[in-house]
């Protein structure tokens, strides 16, 4: 029976419902997408289907599919106002993906069952019935060409696999887009280009032992993935940071990045080479850092991925980026179910197929890390963080770690300096993380090349852990959900710059050749001033008031004011961690429904937070005894909102919650797993 | 400390209290405040132990060491009253504070070790909680040190199982508002709108002679005479024939509830049993249709033909389609809960610990159990057609299903009182064996008719909660403190089987109502981000309609349907939740109200002034209202 019930729900896809609208094909070359300045079409095709995604009826929309240099663009021959996401992207449309935010592409039958995977710089079959495309933020669009002219299909996956897996570097849209860009960063942000910006950030951190060396820009530079600057004890000369360096993976010797004015100070580092003296070069540089230590305490070295020379390791280190990219594709597998069928089978063994990633095990083990590194800073003990080249793991942690100390970091700004500083300074390998071809490499890529650098979501595993912090601290973050899940969006948006380079030395290059930096934490350019509010967190207490304002004390937890604020100590048990559900499930619409999920408490906490601000302007204007009436802004009172589950990322859809109830299988599970033994099904009720 | 901390004092190991308990959901350290007096009398205080009225210290251990798994050993005192179980630590550890636990959540005291035992702390006793935890105790090996405080524990812990009362009628405290009066039948019909064209009022019952686990009220189909319902009482198992849960305000599409029909192998059939339920269906204008909701898997309900029971067959109940739920029975759950209890007590195995939840099937059971509240939902909201809901005896599962969709149908359930009169009534009126399922007061721990269906659907509850935050008007600190006094015998709501001998006991004279407790202090309890009617009039039925969320419709997916850590991985203090949200937008809330005071005086102010001045009167802002 309940297969039967199953075989019901995989409809044909192939006779999607045409009425009458094949006629229109007249009008079908009307339909254009909207371009930006430097954007061109390089494909296109009309009478296309866009599946609903997992839709039990033989639903979908017409229209016409594009490809362009910048993005893949759906254009529905008729609009609807349903058609806008909730958060509007002033780039992108409800049904616009850019193509480095396109992940895997599969071939199927016009339905929405794959057939097979198209590889990059792999063949592409002579007749293309329908095309899915898997997005990195987890989104799945699926096409049917069955209606289209002959070959459009296969013109389309021509043009999307050249132009979303391109072979050279500068083929990004960013080097071909010509809108002018004029920066408008809040002045509070730190960008750690120049050597000044790290100044700024020692003398923050009120740390007098150490200092700055520029050596890194010079012919002498022997840590190569990092930018110019570099602070390190002030007690070691630069020769002895050359000579170390040798022993160190990509010279990556031990470097400060944040401090307590007490002494104890954070560190990062590279792995040891296997070289004869590599250990005594490792204990003279730990040396130099307890004698920047006032006190000198000897430093505390946490090895993230075991330490090859001791044999530690155990359940709680990080694993080889390989392994980190094979969990999270299970992730990805669990959270792009393409057919309603497939969505209810997995979700019979939901827990287990999460249990098997294991992705939330290494989001714990960060966290642990980084609470093992926050206790021995708080102890006043500095601490070594050392990993493989020193630019992956050690980032999460640092950052992790600086987020749980330093309230600074909490804030957006603060925040978006951090990841200025520990990522895109220091030199995370962007381009090879997310597949991009590596910058400057003038030979085009082959496919041999694409798998040696190693694609792994170490960005997205820092992101996930952030979350889990908000959720366990929902009122220490200025920043919301919904910022995280927008960066994340945004990482894979190639306009700007941030997450386009391995180092700050390709990004250099790149400039000196009038590539127009353009950093994503301009949010104006692509978000309204609406849509930005959405990343502010309404239950941030502030590290200073929140509200400029603020009458009545909203004291901080701490209580005392003036008191330094204690660190947090987050659980980092994988019980208690939660998967991030607007992240990875928000294009799943059989989960979503009106009044539903967290987003209710932020909804309500944002109409709270505007009026109190509201009623302060009120009585502001009234204690000054302005003639101007303030009753104006009565009617624009905030008007509670029936928010959907996965708001701002939801449709403006209101069949939502119809289209659910005929769906929910309760017979898809095997009543014989529900009991162990059968005699319990067989005694007296 | 006060008396009103006994909620706390109950979900309180080691007072990891301001941590572990129920408080920590919504309120952290700073509102201890929240401790203020919940009932009118002050506590007695005896040495260093808080009593309630009518309670007495019988037995005191020194010398004793409590094991915890979390934070090591610490000796101290042990006492134990005719209430709790009172440890308190000698040496004092800032960290530890006392541990109080009701003797009603023990299930079982064991021995542990011998008078030759060997190692540390192997001698003591073991007490098995139905809360989610075990408590170890060691004694000193001389002197049998442990006999006496061994005894006294068995005699308080299972007065039943020694012929003494409850402590619940030895406990006096009094409250400004007597619980006992939150649920009353008729008003409760009438809110619904019964008496009407088709529905009645019957005291039939009122000796319970007709069916003596229903309550003396019921609402049946107004075409329906009492010899009627008598023939139907014969083909229907323990008489619990279908009546009246609840009634569409628009549609009048009904929920009706019932136990199986005495079908039997042979396949027998009632004339009256069909004609009666032609009478439900007839009774809605809207279709020509009933759905029978068997909650019991197809295989359950026909091997209840062996044992005379069944389902309706359709030939013979023309118009009904009969639908089964797949949902299984209570010795399935409890052997769920008590994996679920090896997942989370006392250490939590990192390791396994996603694919441990789906080894229990606990949340697959939620699943099924929403699910089929969903489709009862689905039919009489979407397609105006009555449901009849049914199990085998029709005091569990279907207790479940027809409480959750009437919670997911009618916001007035959502309210604080309206929960609890739904408590009352599906649950405690139309007899769910509590006494028989929790076993209060009763030492024989495995008996079979033990099972947590009752938290069951606490926890289904919870789901809805979590999946409509606004929806409710209280938050899930009110539902930790029912399943917590669901064990304690400290009041009389939970105790006994049926309305039948809660009257013959007289548990409305001599004991306390729970909801008196609560509703003391309702403030504890409110969910600052409800969004609904502020109050509904017992007479004025709000229009469903009018309102924001009305209808409920949760998604079953194992996706959204968590586990309640807060209820059962509370004793671990590694799950605690760090922050209280609720607490955080509490203040935001108050601020807001500060203000708009602050604005309305400052707004008279300056119109007084400006009159003063000769000026005209600007309109003056009225207060802001949300």
């Amino acid at each position: 029976m309940n297969e039967k019930k199953l075989v019901q729900n995989f409809k044909s896809y192939i006779n999607v419902s045409l009425d009458a609208k094949g006629e229109k094909n007249g009008s079908l070359q009307e339909v254009k997408p909207n371009l930006l300045n430097g954007e061109l079409v390089t494909g296109a095709a009309h009478s296309v289907v866009m599946l609903t995604p997992l839709s039990e009826w033989d639903r979908g929309r017409f229209g016409s599919l594009f490809i362009t240099n910048y993005k893949l663009s759906f254009v529905p021959l008729e609009n609807s106002s349903n058609d806008e996401y909730c958060q509007r992207n002033f780039l992108l449309g409800a049904f616009d993906v850019p193509l480095t935010g396109v992940g895997a592409v599969w071939l199927t039958d016009g339905g929405p069952s794959r057939r097979r995977r198209l590889m990059p710089y792999g063949e592409v079959p002579g007749k293309v019935k329908g095309l899915q495309v898997i997005c990195k933020n987890m989104k799945v669009l699926t096409f049917s060409f069955a209606n289209s002219p002959i070959d459009n299909g296969r013109k389309i996956a021509l043009a999307l696999m050249h132009h979303a897996f391109p072979k050279r570097h500068d083929l990004l849209f960013a080097f071909e887009y010509r809108e002018p860009y004029y920066p408008t960063l809040p002045s509070d942000m730190n960008m750690f280009q120049r050597t000044g910006d790290w100044k700024r950030e020692l003398e923050r951190c009120e740390c007098p032992h150490w200092r700055i060396t520029c050596i890194n820009g010079t012919s002498d530079a022997f840590m190569l993935t990092a930018g110019e600057t570099l602070i390190v004890p002030s007690s070691v000369l630069d020769y002895n940071l050359m000579e170390s360096a040798r022993h160190f993976r990509s010279g990556r010797v031990p470097i400060w990045v944040w401090g307590r004015a007490e002494g104890a100070a954070l560190l990062r580092s590279g792995e040891l080479l296997p070289t004869e003296q590599s250990s005594t070069a490792e204990s003279v540089l730990l040396e130099q850092v307890r004698r920047s230590h006032p006190k000198l305490t000897p430093p505390h070295v946490i090895y993230l991925c075991g330490n090859t020379y001791t044999n530690t390791g155990g359940p709680g280190i990080l694993p080889p980026l390989a392994t980190l990219q094979t969990s999270y594709k299970k992730l990805a597998d669990l959270c792009t179910p393409t057919t309603l069928g497939g969505f209810w089978i997995q979700d019979s063994q939901y827990y287990s197929i999460l249990d098997s990633s294991k992705w939330l095990r290494y989001v714990a083990n960060c966290i642990a890390f980084a609470d093992e590194a926050a206790q021995h800073l708080g102890n006043n003990v500095t601490v070594v963080l050392q990993e493989g080249d020193g630019v992956d793991y050690c980032a999460v942690v640092s950052c992790l770690t600086q987020l749980l100390v330093d309230p600074h970091f909490r804030t957006i700004s603060g925040f978006q300096s951090l990841i200025q500083k520990e990522w895109v300074a220091l030199g995370h390998p962007f381009c090879d993380r997310f597949g991009l071809p590596r910058p400057g490499n003038p030979k085009e890529l082959t496919p041999k090349d694409a798998t040696t650098a190693q694609i792994a979501p170490v960005f997205l595993l820092y992101l996930d852990s952030v979350w889990q912090l908000l959720q366990q601290f929902p009122a220490h973050f200025q920043f919301s959900e919904t910022y995280l899940t927008t960066l994340w969006d945004c990482a894979h948006n190639h306009i700007f710059d941030t997450f386009l380079f391995n180092c700050a030395r390709d990004r250099e290059l790149a400039v000196t050749r009038n590539f127009v930096q353009r950093p994503v934490w301009d949010w104006g350019e692509q978000f309204s001033e609406q849509d930005k509010a959405l990343f502010y967190n309404p239950l941030f207490m502030g590290v200073k008031p929140a509200l400029p304002s603020q009458r009545l004390s909203l004291s901080p937890q701490g209580g005392g004011g003036g008191a330094e604020p204690a660190r947090l100590r987050p659980a980092s048990s994988v019980a208690a961690l939660e998967l991030w559900a607007q992240c990875y499930e928000r294009w799943l619409l059989p989960l979503d429904a009106r009044g539903a999920g967290h987003v209710q408490l932020h909804v309500h906490n944002y109409s709270v937070r505007a009026e109190i601000q509201q009623l302060n302007e009120k009585l502001t204007s009234l204690s000054i005894l302005s003639r101007r009436q303030s009753n104006s802004d009565e009617s624009a009172a905030p008007r509670r909102r029936n928010v959907s589950r996965f708001f701002p990322f939801s449709l403006n859809r209101s069949d939502v919650i119809a289209a659910n109830l005929d769906s929910m299988q309760v017979s898809l599970i095997d009543a014989s797993q529900l009991v162990e033994s059968q005699s319990l099904l067989n005694a007296p009720d | 400390m006060d008396k009103h901390n006994s909620s706390e004092l109950l979900s309180s190991d080691f007072s990891l209290s301001k941590n572990a308990s129920s408080d920590s959901l919504d309120s952290d350290s700073k509102s201890s405040s929240l401790n203020s007096k919940h009932g009118q009398d002050s506590p007695h205080v005896l040495g260093d132990i808080y009593l309630l009225d009518g309670e007495k210290v019988t037995s005191v251990a020194r010398d004793v060491t409590y094991l915890c798994p979390y934070s090591g050993p610490s000796r101290g005192v042990l006492k134990v009253t005719n209430y709790q179980l009172h440890f308190r630590p000698t040496d004092a550890v800032p960290s530890q504070g006392t541990l109080s636990v009701p003797l009603g959540v023990v299930s079982r005291i064991e021995k542990v070790g011998g008078a030759s035992s060997k190692g540390e702390n192997s001698y003591g006793i073991e007490i098995f909680c139905k809360d989610m935890r075990n408590l170890r105790f060691a004694h000193k090996q001389e002197n049998h040190s442990r006999r006496g405080i061994f005894e006294k524990l068995q005699q308080l812990a299972f007065p039943l199982s020694h012929r003494f009362p409850l402590f619940a009628f030895s406990y006096s405290e009094s409250f400004p508002e007597d619980g006992w009066h939150v649920y009353e039948p008729i008003a409760e019909l009438r809110r619904m709108g019964v008496n009407n064209d088709m529905w009645r009022i019957t005291r039939i019952n009122d000796k319970y002679e007709v069916c003596d686990s229903y309550p003396s009220i019921w609402a049946v189909p107004a075409a329906a005479n009492d010899d009627l319902l008598r023939a139907v009482a014969s083909f229907r198992s323990r008489g619990r024939i279908p009546v009246l849960a609840w009634i569409h305000p628009s549609s009048q599409a009904t929920i009706t509830r019932c136990s199986q029909p005495l079908v039997g192998v042979s396949g027998k059939r009632s004339r009256e049993d069909e004609r009666y339920i032609q009478l439900i269906m007839d009774a809605n204008a809207q279709a020509h249709k009933l759905f029978i909701m068997d909650a019991r898997p197809t295989a359950n309900a026909v091997a209840n033909k062996a044992k005379g029971g069944g389902y309706e067959s359709e030939d013979a109940y023309q118009n009904a389609d009969l639908v089964f739920l797949d949902i299984h029975n209570i010795h399935v759950m409890r052997e769920s809960l008590r994996k679920l209890k090896e997942l989370c007590f006392p250490q939590i195995d990192q390791t396994r610990w996603f694919s441990g939840i789906e080894a229990t099937c606990w949340l697959k059971h939620i699943k099924c159990i929403l699910a089929g509240a969903v489709r009862i939902v689905d039919k009489v909201e979407n397609h105006k057609t009555s449901v009849l809901v049914h199990c085998s005896d029709g005091w569990d599962r279907t207790a479940q299903l027809t409480a959750l969709a009437m919670l997911m149908l009618d916001p007035y359930y959502r309210t604080l009182r309206g929960f609890e009169v739904l408590i009352e009534k599906e649950w405690l009126s139309f007899g769910h064996k509590f006494q028989l399922r929790i076993g209060h007061g009763d030492e024989r721990h495995s008996d079979a008719d033990r099972s947590p269906v009752f938290v069951q659907w606490v926890d289904c509850v919870w789901q809805l909660q979590q999946q409509f935050p606004t929806a409710f008007e209280f938050t899930e600190r009110l539902l930790i403190t029912i399943v917590d006094h669901l064990y304690s015998c400290r009041f009389g709501t939970f105790l006994f089987n049926t309305e039948r001998e809660r009257v013959k006991e007289e548990v409305k004279t001599k004991t306390v109502s729970l909801w008196s407790y609560i509703n003391s202090r309702q403030d504890l309890y409110l969910n600052p981000l409800y969004w609904g009617p502020s109050s509904f009039g017992a007479s004025s039925p709000p229009s469903p309609y009018s309102r924001p969320q009305v209808v409920l419709v949760p998604v079953a997916s194992l996706r959204l349907i968590k586990l309640w850590k807060a209820l059962y991985c509370r004793w671990n203090p590694t799950m605690r939740q760090q922050d209280p949200i609720y607490q955080r937008t509490r203040e935001l809330v108050a601020l807001r109200a500060q203000l708009e005071a602050a604005a309305a005086a400052a707004a008279g102010d300056h119109a007084a002034r400006q009159h003063r001045l000769g000026l005209t009167p600007p309109r003056v802002a009225s207060p802001h209202h949300v």
